[in-house]
């Protein structure tokens, strides 16, 4: 397996209001590698532009981002870039040594001070200050938002906008950023782009105001694009250009892309894995074919189900009953149990975790459970992960219940190590 | 496949029951949309063209029956589902519902046939008053029409909510502490509470999630079952039209373009428009090859329809004129790119000082034509009278006469499918299309499609 370009380690993004304590997004990890397009579908109120959002330092209060998440980036310029510029905030992962204030860990490099040379590592976009976020947002991450009206200015032309863009993150200014920002519009396929330069959003139709925000969103060059339903507001035929540009656009420049939607069609055109999303948690991971074919979680199977074009005739739809719950408590349970058809009675009592959809005899369980949860690890077993209580499959139920029962209990027994250890100093 | 001409050639004035009438002769259908016009007037003083929303679209609707009319936004589908119910002034054209044609209809009379037909909107957070509760938006039709007894309003509107699966309780409560799946459900009880026998459902599912989507489309096909209620479905999205219509129009730039039964128009689609719409349907399962034809482009502005067929601007199988065969394809597209550029410069707004700008040569937002010709031809060649033809188009674009350089360009290289407006053809039995490659001596959509598969394939 490749490294991974991006990696999300048990995320937690919450809302404080006064009523409650919102979890919209409760322990998500995933990691995409370099090139690669992971989708995260879910309905709404799933959680999935809480994670885009949280990626990017996004998140408006009350919204936080909980500091025992970790967002991994792993590009090894940017790496090496931040290393050079903070070299207080660095850490080796041989050393021990716990420090709270570390962002930037190597794994390998050569050399100190400013001829550091960073072969692999990370930043720690969770614990990096604003400044640091900065310089990776746009020019590392960039991302498309759902609706393209709102997202642009509609004050000023849409040359304006991707010039200042250009001063800001590359410094470029004058003649030089209009024919680079007239390159850029060139190169998501739209027609005469000195006129359309100086033109303002409102007289660009759907489609080619969406081709602008990606145009935008690559302007700083990015390695990771989120892309937050880019072609929800289209119609099927635009939807079908932007797709399509989309593809170019990995292949020309070699993107990583975290595909965000809830349409479970454009999800199988484009990416090359999927992560189901439900109630503010990862609740299966699979490469596209695999969960297509066979779909492990029961909401992934209602989910699929459900879409009117699978079902010829004139049968009836099978629907999923209720609603996605809002994530309102530390989840003891299966958040799907209350509309789960293959729900039993220790749904409501175990909160499942990840694990793979089935093992195999000869790979002893430890082997799986070792390793942090939800990173694809080496094996083919690991592809396919699933929170659900009738997982692994392979396993007795008296087996599978003490598993998901152990694995909850050290996540919570951790939880609770790192929050009296950031407070106690020893 | 017959390419036989339907009988009445297309005359001026309100055509006869022509166009893409499916019906057998003995049918009793409940509403008959006979070449019906919606134009939106410009607003400018003198010399404004309207928006031709709506443009001669004709069809049956049979009792108990579910037609779908799809399209993209913007091709009029849901001014075409309200000039029916007389929510907008249909400009030309009639519409009979049970015989009675409502064009016609005024004042007390008109109020009074809409129990018969009611609407179901789109977005179930604005169609409905948020300062209502729930019990009194559903009656509020009841009072309108001043349904028997309050006492019994108030136990139909408790049955109402039972109907489409909703709680009594509910009477009492507002839009806000609803979901999108509940709130559609009030619009759907509202636009039943008068025992309508006709229902315009302007895309009911489009702002929800599948999973509320399919609980949505269940109830309406339920209700239809109990009530024997006949359905006009609008909807983009083409799976639902699929899963639930019985017969389906394809709609594009106020036009139908193409109608049948839903399943044979899904499996063989006779028209471009429709090919081109169905391959850009995301199938939900990664192994389905591609096989996706992407349109150029958005359609055209309603306000300035191409003359001759409407999807001709976009279309994949364009026909080409007979005497440019020998051209290759990528030098066709050049000159058709050219054509593009021309017309969208022609028909973009341009502003009053933009024009003088343009007089004093000072630098507009239109990149000066010389460069986009020489980019566009950089690495493409022409035999000579071809290439006088260009030239020509180029000079007289130059010079600002672009109307006139189109109409050279059209001359040179224009198709019949520019010049002439399609005539809708009986593809196969109750499937009509609106498309040129149906006459006899064009090649038809689907050989087209087969030849460039396999060239694609080597």
């Amino acid at each position: 397996m490749t490294d991974p370009i991006l990696s999300i380690e048990n995320l937690q993004t919450t809302f404080h209001t006064d009523k409650e304590t919102i979890r919209a997004v409760d322990g998500v990890s995933f990691s995409v590698g370099p090139k690669e397009t992971l989708g995260i579908v879910g309905e709404s109120g799933s959680g999935k532009s809480v994670t885009a959002r949280s990626i990017l330092g996004l998140v408006d209060g009350p919204g936080r981002v909980h500091p025992d998440s970790s967002i991994r980036y792993h590009d090894p310029a940017f790496v090496q870039r931040i290393a050079r510029r903070h070299p207080d905030a660095v850490r080796y992962l041989e050393d021990d040594r716990d420090d709270g204030d570390a962002y930037v860990f190597l794994e390998d490099a050569s050399k100190t001070g400013q001829d550091l040379e960073v072969a692999s590592g990370w930043v720690d976009l969770v614990r990096a200050p604003e400044s640091v976020i900065e310089a990776a947002r746009g020019s590392e991450i960039a991302m498309v938002f759902q609706d393209a009206l709102s997202s642009l200015n509609p004050v000023f032309t849409v040359g304006n906008q991707l010039k200042e863009l250009l001063r800001i993150h590359r410094g470029v200014t004058g003649g030089e950023a209009t024919t680079v920002a007239a390159e850029l519009l060139e190169s998501v396929g739209i027609p005469d782009p000195r006129r359309r330069l100086k033109e303002f959003p409102h007289q660009f139709s759907g489609g080619m105001r969406q081709r602008a925000v990606i145009a935008m969103a690559l302007a700083c060059d990015p390695t990771v694009l989120l892309c937050d339903e880019p072609t929800t507001a289209l119609d099927v035929t635009i939807q079908a250009q932007i797709i399509e540009l989309l593809e170019r656009l990995q292949r020309e420049r070699d993107l990583s892309i975290v595909f965000i939607t809830h349409d479970m069609g454009v999800i199988a055109q484009i990416a090359d894995s999927v992560a189901v999303m439900y109630a503010g948690e990862i609740v299966e991971r699979a490469p596209v074919d695999v969960l297509f074919e066979s779909p492990a979680h029961p909401y992934t199977s209602g989910l699929l189900e459900s879409i009117p074009g699978l079902a010829h005739g004139r049968d009836r739809l099978p629907t999923i009953e209720g609603s996605v719950p809002t994530p309102n408590e530390p989840p003891v349970q299966c958040r799907y149990a209350p509309r789960c058809p293959k729900a039993f009675e220790q749904c409501r009592r175990v909160h499942p975790q990840s694990v793979p959809v089935d093992v195999s005899p000869e790979q002893g369980l430890d082997s799986h459970f070792g390793d942090a949860e939800g990173v694809s690890g080496g094996s083919d077993h690991d592809d396919h992960r699933v929170s659900c209580l009738l997982y692994p499959e392979s396993l007795p139920e008296a087996d599978r219940l003490e598993l998901h029962r152990a694995r909850s209990d050290d996540r919570a027994v951790s939880a609770i190590e790192t929050a009296t250890g950031g407070e106690s100093d020893e | 496949m017959s390419d036989e001409l339907t009988a009445t050639p297309r005359n001026q004035q309100r055509q006869t029951r022509d166009d893409l009438d499916t019906s057998s002769a003995d049918s009793d259908p409940l509403v008959v949309v006979d070449g019906l016009r919606t134009y939106y007037e410009s607003d400018a003083l003198i010399g404004g063209s309207p928006v031709k929303a709506v443009d001669g679209v004709s069809f049956d609707i049979e009792r108990g029956e579910t037609l779908g009319i799809v399209g993209e936004s913007g091709c009029g589908k849901t001014t075409l589902g309200r000039s029916i119910l007389r929510l907008e002034e249909p400009t030309e054209g009639r519409v009979l519902f049970d015989g009675t044609d409502l064009t016609t209809l005024q004042g007390r009379q008109l109020q009074q046939w809409r129990q018969h037909a009611q609407i179901v909107l789109q977005n179930p957070t604005s169609s409905i008053n948020e300062r209502m509760t729930v019990g009194r938006i559903v009656r509020e039709p009841l009072d309108v029409h001043n349904w028997q007894s309050p006492s019994e309003r108030r136990e139909r509107v408790f049955d109402l909510l039972e109907t489409v699966g909703l709680e009594s309780e509910h009477y009492y409560r507002y839009p806000h502490q609803f979901s999108g799946g509940q709130r559609q459900r009030v619009g759907i009880a509202r636009a039943l509470a008068l025992q309508p026998e006709f229902l315009v459902l302007d895309e009911p599912v489009s702002a929800l999630d599948v999973s509320v989507q399919a609980k949505i489309l269940n109830l309406l096909m339920d209700l239809q079952a109990e009530f024997d209620l006949t359905y006009l479905l609008i909807a983009h999205d083409l799976s639902v039209v699929r899963h639930v219509c019985d017969r389906v129009g394809v709609m594009y730039l106020g036009k139908i373009m193409e109608l049948g039964p839903t399943e044979d128009l899904f499996q063989s689609p006779a028209n471009p428009y429709t090919h081109s719409l169905l391959s850009a349907i995301p199938q939900p399962d990664p192994s389905a090859g591609t096989n996706r034809i992407t349109l150029r482009g958005t359609p055209p502005s309603p306000r300035h329809p191409p003359t001759g067929c409407v999807f001709s601007t976009r279309c994949p199988f364009k026909i080409r004129p007979a005497e440019h065969d020998d051209i290759g394809d990528q030098e066709w597209e050049r000159i058709e790119a050219f054509r593009d550029i021309l017309r969208e410069r022609d028909q973009a707004d341009i502003t009053v000082v933009e024009r003088l700008k343009g007089r004093l040569g000072l630098e507009t937002r239109f990149t000066p034509l010389e460069e986009v010709v020489s980019e566009l031809f950089e690495d493409v060649s022409y035999a000579a009278p071809i290439e006088d033809d260009l030239e020509e188009a180029t000079t007289l674009a130059c010079a600002g006469d672009i109307s006139e350089a189109r109409a050279s360009l059209t001359r040179a290289f224009g198709s019949v499918c520019e010049t002439d407006r399609p005539t809708p053809h009986a593809v196969a039995d109750q499937r009509v299309s609106r498309c040129h490659r149906h006459l006899e001596e064009y090649a038809d959509p689907d050989d087209v499609l087969e030849h460039e598969h396999e060239h694609e394939q080597p």
